[in-house]
């Protein structure tokens, strides 16, 4: 996981890509969380007292990039898990002052040409303000 | 009812599998036949593959590998989810388990032309979690439980319409005491025995 974990101390902002299935993040990057976030990378236990310190305040802004199957507001109805493990959970171990933000594409599969063009667009041009 | 326990955590000697083996003991003591899933012991593969993907809505038939899966499915009125919260979700193989097993054809239909999915686990009344969290109820009140989200809503809107839920949980496990624990592991043997 060396390569990995050198990335994450190095990255100031993390942009996560993914498909929303079953309203959160696919398993093979629940993995990578589970595997890459580990206490002394992503955080550190006081062992006295058991106190968690955040250990990635390099990071201070999170994206997330998904599409979904269902409508937008159904995911969110369901709680979002993709949002809420990155733009919650894993901010409180990020910079105090990270800012989160999401760009979703709902009801993927019957949006037309344009739709999904303009979807990308739309990243880019967020993207390309990005600080 | 016929209970499923569908269960999740890499050591043997972990809360977690503690916890599993009073849920059995429990319904044991109710007069209920459990089936087990064990994802661990089986080694259950938790990335849904490329040709899965692009074969999604082929049907169970298309996947003979996981028929003990879908056959537990169908069987059960009753699922009993027990994994260890980490990274306030499922760990990956549990997501997995959803990705490749609850699939068009066994969890939901999808008719072409609509984004609602339509309920197909009607044979499933009752709904239970039984997880371990490491930090504290207000952490993963802020971390927003989205592994009891998975559960509670997403795969509860596939269940009978009057399926009931039911959560066992153990918060802050990093400040508890052995006899806490125990404690813990008593009420969760109680609770499924009753």
């Amino acid at each position: 996981m060396r390569a990995h974990i050198d990335l994450l101390r190095w990255a100031e902002g993390l942009v996560f890509v993914y498909p929303t299935w079953w309203a959160t993040v696919p398993a093979i990057l629940k993995g990578w969380l589970d595997r890459t976030f580990l206490p002394q990378v992503a955080f550190t236990l006081d062992p006295a007292t058991q106190k968690v310190t955040p250990a990635l305040s390099n990071v201070r802004r999170l994206v997330g990039i998904t599409t979904t199957g269902s409508p937008a507001w159904r995911v969110r109805l369901l709680g979002d898990g993709g949002r809420t493990t990155i733009g919650r959970t894993l901010r409180l171990v990020c910079h105090r002052r990270t800012k989160v933000s999401w760009l979703v594409l709902g009801s993927v599969h019957e949006r037309s040409a344009r739709e999904r063009a303009h979807f990308l667009s739309d990243i880019d041009r967020s993207l390309r303000g990005l600080q | 009812m016929a209970p499923l326990l569908v269960i999740c955590h890499l050591r043997p000697d972990s809360l977690t599998r503690a916890a599993a083996q009073r849920v059995v003991a429990g319904l044991e003591k109710a007069g209920e036949a459990v089936r087990v899933l064990d994802l661990e012991a089986e080694d259950f593969e938790a990335c849904l593959s490329l040709e899965e993907k692009l074969h999604y809505d082929a049907g169970p038939e298309s996947r003979p590998e996981l028929r003990a899966h879908f056959d537990a499915l169908e069987w059960a009125t009753r699922i009993v989810f027990v994994y260890p919260t980490s990274f306030s979700g499922h760990p990956a193989r549990l997501k997995g388990w959803f990705d490749r097993v609850c699939i068009p054809g066994v969890a939901f239909d999808a008719p072409a032309g609509t984004t609602r999915a339509k309920r197909r686990l009607t044979n499933i009344r009752r709904l239970e979690v039984v997880t371990t969290h490491g930090s504290s109820r207000w952490i993963n009140l802020l971390q927003a439980h989205s592994g009891q989200r998975l559960i509670f809503r997403s795969l509860l809107a596939v269940c009978h319409p009057l399926c009931t839920v039911r959560r066992t949980t153990i918060y802050g496990l990093d400040h508890l005491s052995e006899a806490e624990v125990q404690a813990w592991l008593d009420t969760v043997e109680a609770r499924f025995a009753r």
